[in-house]
């Protein structure tokens, strides 16, 4: 095995590295060692399907303590916490840039147990830095509770969500002690590395019933964008509708209600802060590199060692220009096909879920293996985030897995978010944004209310459900409970480990899951053997709805040429159009042209008899020419079901032992079906810990 | 085996490719052609005649492509006869000598049907409520699908009972924002009795290019003299403020607020369900039952932004 320089752990310069400086013996390495112990198939996603690296054959080209896979929500506090702790540390992550779904979150971190933000709350402070001047939201009592109570919130077998699914009963209960034991600290940690949180409010979906918990990140709109000084510019912050930054890829909310006048809200106040931190802490960067193994001793024994890494750029789509990361200091830029990075200490997996894979999802629901369906992200991390690597090296490696049911309980798994006209219609990425190209039109973001004005068709022009509810869907259950969230009480009310909260008369009381996204993913007279793929969906429209409900139906909003909007002078046209134009429209529209006449005989009626329509708003013919068609694409969002994990954040094998040196957390690891990014960053800060304190090898 | 310098008389065929198998008038064909001869002879560069049904030439194409047993073109395109009807051509390879192989003529028949252009029919601007016996207007836009030129054709309009009631002419222009859709406008009676008739719109038959007749129909409904007024005022929830353009609609009237929030329904005796909608804001609806003139207060509430996280 070929020696290579370590990442000296007194180097914490911020100067952007290459990887001639990080590496000293190993420069030529690469290539070679790639031609001698590559080459192994690859799955659709790029994973090996079988282990092939022997590890005595392997040279590798860097090694660090800690390699952590994914620049996300876990791997960015991992990192920084290791580095804490002195550990040198590595982060590989698949995109060009850092943050993964965290950085277009909305900077919602639900934590409690009486956390440092609950205290400061109760007290009526506001932050370190005296930004928060927003009164408190919430009661002292609503504040109030320790980490026994949180855990009891986190296991309640009683709660009943309102789509009659039980989020609490099957979490991992030494993962969700150790949760509960970390929230404090890791609230404390977060403030201690560049973010800022504005009052609690509310608790995030399936972040516990009973007490309030959730902050959000901001930033002070200012001059210019300092993390340091907690600012961001204007420009940076977004215009609303017109532009996003590099900074954030999503516009920032105001935060007066939260936090103070002048606050810009989400997850780009979270994500840069804490990749400043890592950076300035000398945290390593190998970006556009996706991981494809993990290498363990043996396949089912031993430790693990370290990584193999295919470089993994994104070309612009216009240019063909390599995209870039926001900040350079601490990446190494190598362009290497094949790499290998060793890890003396540990391995941490934070490479996302699942979402984006439609055969690993396909597990939960075959219906999602159609492809033309993607994960929210799809843009801004690009076809191979949220692929399921992650998880599949672990199974490679003797992982077991966790939660995979959990898919099942969360309203927000897969929905319709309810936006026209783009592929990517839960992200927000607007002009300004290096991701923007890849989705070509920011689409049409609609309210439930506008969806009167059209008509919703599956992939042979039939309609499948009341337009109404197509995008109505279930929150999570969470503080301050109640029976919109499925329980009998609401607030301080609400009783944990109580058997009414799941008695049958609770649940028929309480259950209004709409079930559209069901009816769209449905086998329809275009579905075909053998996977019988319900095709994508379309919502169907005319000139006088954009006129009656003032819709921008104009680029960045559509694209003349993604596939994703149509315009025609009859219905006719408009399905023909479809078919030629769309890559997943597989077969005919053939009964659009008598669905429209239908729906405006319904019109004419004022009754809609297949689905009910007219009896929350009213029915407008479909009949002005021009006609449109723009794609009303579902997406599946977060994903729950990943590798076992321990209290510790270790990966459990199929006996029950942890796997020596590897660790995950995030959406790679199951047994937790809380929404949001406070899961990840708890298992993020338990992850780096442990990591760190691990012996070298 | 033959002498040396003998020429070896092959037997040829003709296959011959045609899409689509029925063809709109003067549309596009496409066709491919392959030559086999016996023995193998490669045949590029030897060119086709393709001969309509009356055997005048149509085109002629050339053999490109050599696969090791038989010679073929690129697919090529014919344009389809005006006339709608079943058409037999014929490919013809003339004979030609290659390499001491000759390949005599050969003829293979291609078929395939015409028919004329379709037309599609849009009707629209279809008052929701007429007055029985009142005379109104809809808009009639005609399209074929090979965009020709409709400015001047005629249309009409025929009744439930299958009667013609009226009749117009497309305008000279395209409609503004379609890419050839020709637009007339007729004015017609009510019928006159209440109630909801199918009633419908025949496109033109004839064109230099054959089109068939398009047709569409459309909902109209005859409502008695409408005896209640009903004044809807619309405000924003939170300001206070009138809400103006907002759509009242009690099925099947309709009016729009003006700039004091206020707009006034003309009803006919009977319940309803009450509708305010408007842009950015939650629809309110309410069930009333209309005795008399009566007045209504619609408090809207802005929709609520959808949370993403």
């Amino acid at each position: 095995m070929a020696k290579k320089q370590d990442d000296d752990q007194k180097d914490r310069s911020t100067k952007a590295v290459s990887r001639r400086d990080f590496v000293k013996t190993g420069a030529a390495a690469g290539v070679g060692v790639a031609a001698g112990v590559g080459g192994s198939a690859l799955s659709s996603s790029g994973t090996a399907l079988s282990q092939v690296s022997p590890v005595e054959a392997i040279q590798w080209n860097y090694e660090a303590d800690v390699v952590i896979i994914g620049g996300g929500c876990t791997g960015l506090p991992a990192a920084i916490r290791a580095r804490d702790l002195g550990a040198t540390v590595i982060v590989v992550d698949q995109n060009f840039d850092l943050g993964g779904k965290m950085l277009h979150s909305g900077g919602q971190i639900s934590l409690g147990g009486g956390d440092p933000l609950q205290l400061r709350d109760i007290a009526g402070e506001s932050d370190r830095e005296g930004f928060v001047t927003a009164p408190r939201q919430h009661t002292v009592e609503e504040l109030t509770e320790d980490t026994d109570f949180l855990f009891r919130d986190h296991t309640d077998w009683s709660v009943m969500d309102a789509a009659a699914q039980a989020p609490y009963r099957y979490n991992e209960r030494d993962l969700h002690r150790a949760y509960a034991d970390n929230c404090s600290a890791t609230r404390e940690f977060l403030m201690a590395n560049y973010v800022r949180m504005g009052r609690i409010s509310g608790t995030h979906g399936n972040g516990g019933m009973s007490r309030a918990r959730r902050a959000v990140t901001f930033l002070m709109e200012g001059p210019t964008t300092d993390v340091k000084k907690g600012t961001v510019s204007k420009q940076d912050a977004g215009i609303r509708g017109v532009s996003s930054s590099h900074f954030a890829p999503r516009f920032m909310e105001d935060g007066a209600k939260v936090a103070s006048p002048g606050a810009r809200t989400n997850g780009a106040a979270l994500s840069r802060g804490l990749e400043f931190s890592a950076r300035e802490k000398g945290v390593r960067f190998i970006l556009n590199r996706h991981m494809d193994e993990i290498i363990r001793e043996q396949q089912f024994s031993g430790r693990v060692v370290g990584i193999r890494a295919s470089y993994s750029p994104r070309l612009d789509p216009q240019t063909g220009a390599r995209l870039e990361s926001l900040w350079q200091n601490g990446n190494v830029d190598d362009r290497t096909e094949t790499i290998y990075i060793r890890a003396r200490k540990a391995i941490v997996i934070g490479a996302g879920g699942h979402g984006a894979n439609p055969q690993f999802r396909s597990m939960f629901y075959p219906a999602w293996r159609e492809p033309a369906f993607v994960s929210s992200g799809w843009a801004m991390l690009g076809p191979r985030g949220q692929d399921a690597s992650g998880i599949i090296a672990g199974m490679r490696v003797g992982a077991n897995l966790a939660g995979m049911h959990q898919n099942l309980s969360y309203g927000s798994t897969f929905h319709f978010p309810g936006t026209l006209a783009t592929r990517d219609p839960y992200t927000d990425m607007l002009p300004g944004h290096p991701t923007f190209p890849f989705r070509g039109s920011t689409g049409i973001v609609l309210g439930t209310d506008s969806f009167q004005h059209l008509i919703v068709v599956n992939q042979v022009g039939k309609r499948f459900f009341n337009e109404m509810l197509v995008t109505i869907r279930e929150g999570g259950a969470a503080f301050p409970a109640g029976p919109a969230k499925g329980q009998p009480n609401k607030g301080l009310e609400h009783v944990q480990l109580d058997w009414r909260n799941a008695s049958v008369a609770n649940v028929r009381a309480t259950y209004a899951e709409p079930n559209s996204v069901h009816a769209a993913l449905a086998m329809n007279e275009g579905s075909k053997a053998p996977d019988y793929f319900s095709g994508p969906i379309w919502a169907i429209f005319d000139r006088a709805a954009v006129e009656r409900d003032k819709w921008n139906i104009n680029p960045p909003f559509t694209s003349p040429t993604n596939g994703f909007f149509f315009s025609a002078d009859t219905i006719e046209e408009l399905a023909a159009k479809i078919q030629k134009g769309h890559e997943f429209q597989r077969v005919p529209l053939s009964s659009l042209a008598e669905t429209v006449a239908k729906w405006n005989s319904y019109v004419d009626k004022g009754k809609d008899p297949e689905f009910a329509r007219g009896t929350d708003a009213p029915m407008h013919r479909i009949d002005t020419p021009p006609f449109y068609a723009a794609s009303l694409y579902p997406v599946w969002h977060d994903s729950y079901g990943g590798l076992r994990i321990n209290g510790r954040t270790q990966v459990i094998d199929m006996q029950g032992e942890p796997i020596p040196g590897l660790y995950a957390g995030g959406e790679s690891s199951g047994g937790g079906n809380q929404h949001g990014l406070g899961r990840a960053l708890v298992h993020g800060y338990i992850a780096g810990s442990n990591a760190a304190r691990e012996g070298t090898t | 085996m033959a002498p040396e310098g003998d020429v070896k008389r092959a037997e040829t065929t003709c296959a011959v490719r045609v899409a689509p198998g029925v063809v709109d008038a003067a549309a596009e064909l496409t066709l491919q052609v392959k030559v086999s001869c016996s023995p193998v002879c490669d045949l590029r560069g030897h060119t086709l005649s393709i001969k309509d049904h009356a055997g005048a030439d149509v085109t002629r194409v050339e053999l490109t492509r050599f696969d090791g047993t038989a010679t073929e073109t690129d697919e090529f395109a014919v344009k389809a006869p005006f006339n709608p009807g079943r058409y037999t051509w014929s490919v013809v390879s003339p004979p030609v000598v290659r390499r001491r192989v000759s390949c005599p003529e050969a003829t293979s028949p291609v078929s395939f049907d015409v028919k004329p252009h379709t037309t599609n029919v849009v009707v629209w601007d279809i008052p929701s409520a007429i007055v029985v016996g009142e005379r109104f207007k809809v808009k009639v836009g005609i399209k074929c699908v090979h965009e020709c030129p409709l400015a001047g054709r005629n249309f009409e309009v025929w009744s439930h009972e299958a009667t013609l009631i009226g009749s117009g002419k497309l305008s000279d222009e395209r409609w503004p924002g379609t890419s050839a859709l020709y637009v007339g406008e007729v004015e017609l009676d009510a019928p006159v009795q209440e109630g909801l008739y199918t009633w419908t719109v025949k496109g033109p038959s004839t064109s230099e290019i054959p089109h068939a007749e398009g047709s569409a129909s459309f909902g109209v409904r005859a409502v008695t003299h409408p005896e209640c007024l009903v004044t809807v005022e619309a405000i924003d929830q939170v300001s206070q403020a009138p809400v103006s353009g907002a759509r009242v609609v009690m099925h099947p009237y309709k009016a729009v607020t003006d700039e004091r929030g206020v707009a006034q329904v003309r009803v006919a005796k009977g319940a309803y369900q009450l509708f305010v909608s408007q842009t950015r804001y939650l629809t309110f609806g309410v069930p009333v039952e209309v005795a008399a003139d009566m007045t209504a207060r619609a408090e809207l509430f802005l929709e609520p932004v959808q949370e993403r996280n």
